[in-house]
């Protein structure tokens, strides 16, 4: 006969993260966005490796190896997505531009996270003036539209694959500093922090290892999402010719280039934009997966 | 004898969850007499929202499962009706109040307009004599008609709470279903709310479960009390019979918790232990490991409802202790 | 200062300034409290009492005022000294939900005043831990608990959490904002003898803070009403139950729903609603709502009057007040 359980033996010990956790896992479309982030990531990585262990040879020989008698063929047995303009294969062409879009997304996205984070974070705990002052700044960040902005900053400094990151990074650091600040003032108030400072700890540490711990979930989230507007900026920009410059197969300059051969060759269009809705798709999905999960309100 | 106009029979709702089935209720009856006033005590997790929620149909969607039972309104089962029967019946025939007055009101509505908008879902009246029923109702809930402008925000939690009774009542209907209204509420304000449903009961002649912990609440407002501990109902009887008598170890345990002003306690007695986990309910008496008469016997069998007369004849306890007594159920 | 005390409140006070003008949420409040006695501090919504209990912790700066421990103003005392008179004076929180970080299990929780303040460092983990399973103990809570998150427990689990905390720095005096308040009644009653078997044990001093007079009566030494920021009376248990003298303290003591059927309540009703806090005029601060006042009542405001020995009452009509609650 099972002994009855009572609250007390029920206790399962698992952390907050691991709960969250096992509510992702039972959404199958966020595994599925998991899945394919990880699978882009994956070759992010192997194709940075490759080229940097046998000094591009590989890059030569399947992204820029022209080919002018098989320029804009369709799919084909030899070529699975088919050539561009110069006849280089289009699939090996978007397989190493992965890596430029989750690369500058990723990067992008965690100095803003960090930046914005850390004005948000001051701007939260100690209100006041500074309060006013750093969010006035962010606001007026907020009213150039992050292409715009992104576009200025390159403009001004040059484009380069840094400075690009820098412009994009620009333009998303007030939704961080927004997004921490209301994090970081809702958790203030919360009376385990006051139970930190009835014992007598510093500011310092009531920010780092109470508020900041606590706030973190919203960030994740929107830092998802935050990539997959970064990539479509990056894509945006390189299209306009101001990101990352051609011969480098990034996905927006593929697209930028291929707009003149729509009429005929279609596919140069078509995958390289499938390859941008993919990876957009799945971020957006485990971002609400994410979300989800990590929304405490939506625990029962 | 008055007849019961909400009847409710063994009805079991069980959540389906992740983690595993949580028996919310489990095989309970309780029927509201026509005019009185039933009271609902028990803790937190023994069930008493969720019944509530299951007469009103408002069983959370996809794991909220009603596994067997009747709620019977007028004869009528209203877990055979379907969504549209059911927003019928609510509101203009049973009524629901919830514990925090702070969250029940829209807060971007006037207060006028929330209690007009329940009016208007029922009866065919123009806007303008809607809005002339609802300034009445207000005044009847003793707030100044004026007052109808006004946002949720702009009242206190105790006026609050008079407005959401205000809406509950605003159509007549006959059962008012409130689940701990003054919880949330101070003393003195708690005393001028329970006071209007009594003025207003008495007015309309309306039915109520009252669903409350505490103990004094009840005794002050209900003419007959059932008692519900993990999903089920252990004692049911008129007021008297349950605080004169007091006869199933879970009440007594919780009149023993309490400290009454009117005493002089030096200490509490506690009932050790915590309520059984909804998932794993024990095979015998749910009440068994907390319980200082328990025997053997109390682990393995499930004790039914014994009945033991008193003051209408009502009067039952789920406990062994009480089986020579009375007769099983 | 008598020898005896270890709390003293002198005309301690808080206003906050709002854009609609100041708000006296503590306004001019004195009491002492005396060694291993209780104070218990009832009053209901805004009346200050929450307010009162963090501004002696300093956890709110006071307007004005002294606070008197062990013979010391500490709101005279710097940042350091501050830190250090922390380990003797502590709080519990009302809601068991909110007073601990969810991501800080149980051993983490109980175990940080003991690291911010020096008692441990952070590598002297057995002597942590140790003392960790001696709180839990001293509290009731199972050693197979240490390592659980407060979300996996329930309230009253999660309020001895609160408790061991605010133990674990062997303090002498602890501030208790309705710790009882959002727990179930039979864990109310566990964790409320919980409380006073540590009071004997560790020899404490509690100011209780609640809006449950019941709870109070048989727990506090002293029991002082607040009504919008001040005291209306103070008096010893029996004194305020059979004899309350203040109109506000009989209202409230016949709000009090009595689980006798049998008993009907004769309620004082009280005119109107609550009234604001921000800019109070002259003049008792009750008067509006008062079945008993006068003139007089709104021009100045009352002073405290002994009524007998160890009860005084704030009110311009003490004495004359009819004892109609018994």
């Amino acid at each position: 006969m099972a002994k009855p359980r009572s609250a007390e033996q029920a206790t399962k010990q698992r952390s907050l993260m691991q709960e969250a956790w096992l509510q992702f896992k039972s959404n199958r479309l966020a595994i599925c966005g998991l899945i394919v982030i990880g699978l882009l990531l994956l070759i992010s990585i192997a194709t940075t490796v490759i080229d940097l262990a046998d000094g591009g040879t590989l890059y030569k020989q399947l992204v820029t190896k022209q080919n002018l008698l098989e320029k804009l063929d369709g799919p084909s047995a030899a070529h699975i997505l088919g050539c561009d303009e110069y006849g280089r294969d289009l699939f090996f062409r978007i397989l190493w531009g992965t890596r430029y879009s989750l690369f500058a997304g990723v990067c992008t996205i965690l100095a803003a996270v960090l930046i914005g984070g850390l004005f948000g974070a001051i701007a939260g705990y100690y209100g006041g003036k500074l309060d006013n002052v750093i969010m006035r700044v962010m606001d007026m960040m907020m009213t150039v539209p992050s292409l715009v902005l992104a576009m200025a900053i390159v403009a001004a400094l040059g484009s380069s694959l840094v400075n690009l990151l820098i412009a994009l990074a620009t333009s998303q650091i007030p939704q961080f500093a927004r997004i921490v600040r209301s994090s970081v003032m809702a958790v203030k108030g919360s009376e385990y922090v006051e139970a930190a400072k009835a014992v007598g700890a510093s500011d310092a540490l009531i920010i780092a290892k109470y508020i900041i711990p606590n706030a973190l979930s919203p960030v994740i989230v929107q830092g998802t999402l935050g990539v997959a507007t970064t990539i479509l900026n990056v894509a945006g920009m390189s299209f306009l010719g101001l990101g990352i410059q051609p011969p480098a197969p990034e996905w927006g300059s593929i697209l930028s280039s291929a707009r003149v051969y729509m009429r005929e060759a279609w596919h140069i269009s078509v995958f390289p934009g499938l390859a941008i809705v993919i990876c957009i798709l799945s971020l957006n999905l485990l971002g609400d997966g994410l979300r989800d999960a990590l929304d405490p309100k939506q625990k029962r | 004898m008055a007849n019961n106009v909400l009847e409710i029979k063994d009805l079991s709702i069980h959540y389906e969850m992740r983690e595993g089935v949580v028996k919310a209720l489990n095989g309970v009856d309780l029927a509201l007499k026509e005019g009185a006033s039933h009271g609902l005590v028990g803790e937190t997790g023994a069930g008493k929202t969720t019944l509530a929620k299951g007469v009103m149909g408002l069983m959370p969607k996809p794991y909220g499962k009603i596994k067997s039972g009747q709620v019977l309104y007028d004869g009528q089962d209203l877990l055979q009706l379907n969504k549209q029967e059911m927003r019928r019946i609510r509101g203009q025939h049973i009524s629901m109040i919830f514990q925090d007055p702070m969250t029940s009101l829209n807060p971007v509505m006037t207060v006028g307009d929330q209690i007009m908008e329940s009016i208007r879902n029922h009866e065919k009246l123009s806007r303008r004599d809607a809005a002339k029923k609802a300034k009445e109702i207000l005044e009847l809930v003793g707030i100044p008609y004026v007052r109808a402008e006004e946002y949720p925000h702009q009242f206190s939690g105790g006026m609050k709470q008079r407005v959401v009774i205000a809406i509950a009542l605003a159509c007549n209907p006959r059962v008012l279903i409130a689940d701990e209204p003054t919880t949330a509420l101070d003393v003195t304000i708690q005393a001028q709310v329970l006071e209007t449903i009594r003025d207003l009961r008495q007015k309309f002649h309306t039915s109520m479960l009252l669903i409350t912990h505490d103990l004094g609440v009840i005794a002050q407002n209900c003419e007959y009390v059932s008692v519900i501990y993990a999903g089920e109902i252990v004692e049911t009887g008129t007021v008297h019979d349950i605080f004169g008598r007091k006869l199933h170890p879970y009440t007594q345990g919780l009149f023993s918790s309490i400290p009454n002003i009117n005493e002089t306690v030096t200490r509490l007695i506690p009932i050790n232990g915590l309520m059984p986990d909804p998932t794993a309910l024990p095979e015998g008496c749910a009440f068994c490991e907390r319980c200082k008469y328990a025997e053997e016997r109390c682990s393995r069998e499930h004790p039914s409802l014994y009945a033991m007369g008193g003051e209408e004849n009502i009067h039952q306890v789920r406990c062994f202790r009480y089986e020579q007594n009375g007769e099983g159920r | 200062m008598e020898g005896n005390e270890l709390l003293r409140v002198n005309h301690l006070k808080k206003y906050f300034q709002t854009p609609h003008g100041t708000l006296s949420a503590v306004d001019d409040v004195t009491f002492g409290i005396n060694k291993r006695e209780t104070l218990g501090v009832v009053g209901e919504s805004g009346c200050g009492k929450s307010t009162l209990g963090r501004c002696i912790l300093r956890l709110h700066e006071p307007t004005a005022g002294e606070v008197v421990f062990e013979g010391k103003n500490i709101l005279a005392c710097d940042k350091k000294e501050m830190k250090s008179l922390r380990s003797k004076m502590q709080i519990i929180f009302q809601d068991p939900y909110a007073s601990l970080n969810p991501r800080m299990t149980v051993s983490q929780a109980i175990a940080a005043p003991l690291i911010i303040q020096g008692v441990y460092s952070a590598k002297e983990k057995e002597k942590i831990q140790k003392k960790v399973a001696e709180m839990m103990d001293v509290v009731g809570l199972a050693s197979r608990l240490v390592n659980s998150y407060p979300h996996e427990l329930d309230g009253g689990r999660r309020q001895r959490i609160g408790i061991a905390r605010a133990l674990s720095l062997d303090p002498k005096f602890i501030v208790c904002d309705e710790p009882v308040s959002a727990l179930d009644v039979s864990i109310q009653a566990q964790v409320l003898n919980l409380m006073q078997d540590l009071q004997q044990q560790m020899g404490l001093t509690y100011l209780f803070i609640t809006h449950n007079l019941s709870v109070v009566k048989h727990l506090s030494n002293q029991i002082v009403v607040m009504y919008l920021g001040q005291l209306v009376e103070k008096a010893s248990p029996d004194q305020l139950f059979h004899n309350p003298c203040h109109p506000y303290t009989q209202a409230l003591l016949s709000a009090i729903p009595i689980p006798d059927p049998d008993i009907p309540m004769r309620r004082m009703v009280l005119k109107g609603e609550l009234t604001s806090p921000i800019n109070v005029g002259p003049g008792c601060r009750f008067a509006k709502r008062c079945n008993y006042a006068k003139p007089e009542c709104n021009e100045a405001s009352p002073e405290m009057v002994e009524v007998e020995p160890g009860h005084v009452v704030a009110c311009h009509m003490a004495g004359a007040v009819n004892k109609t609650h018994e």
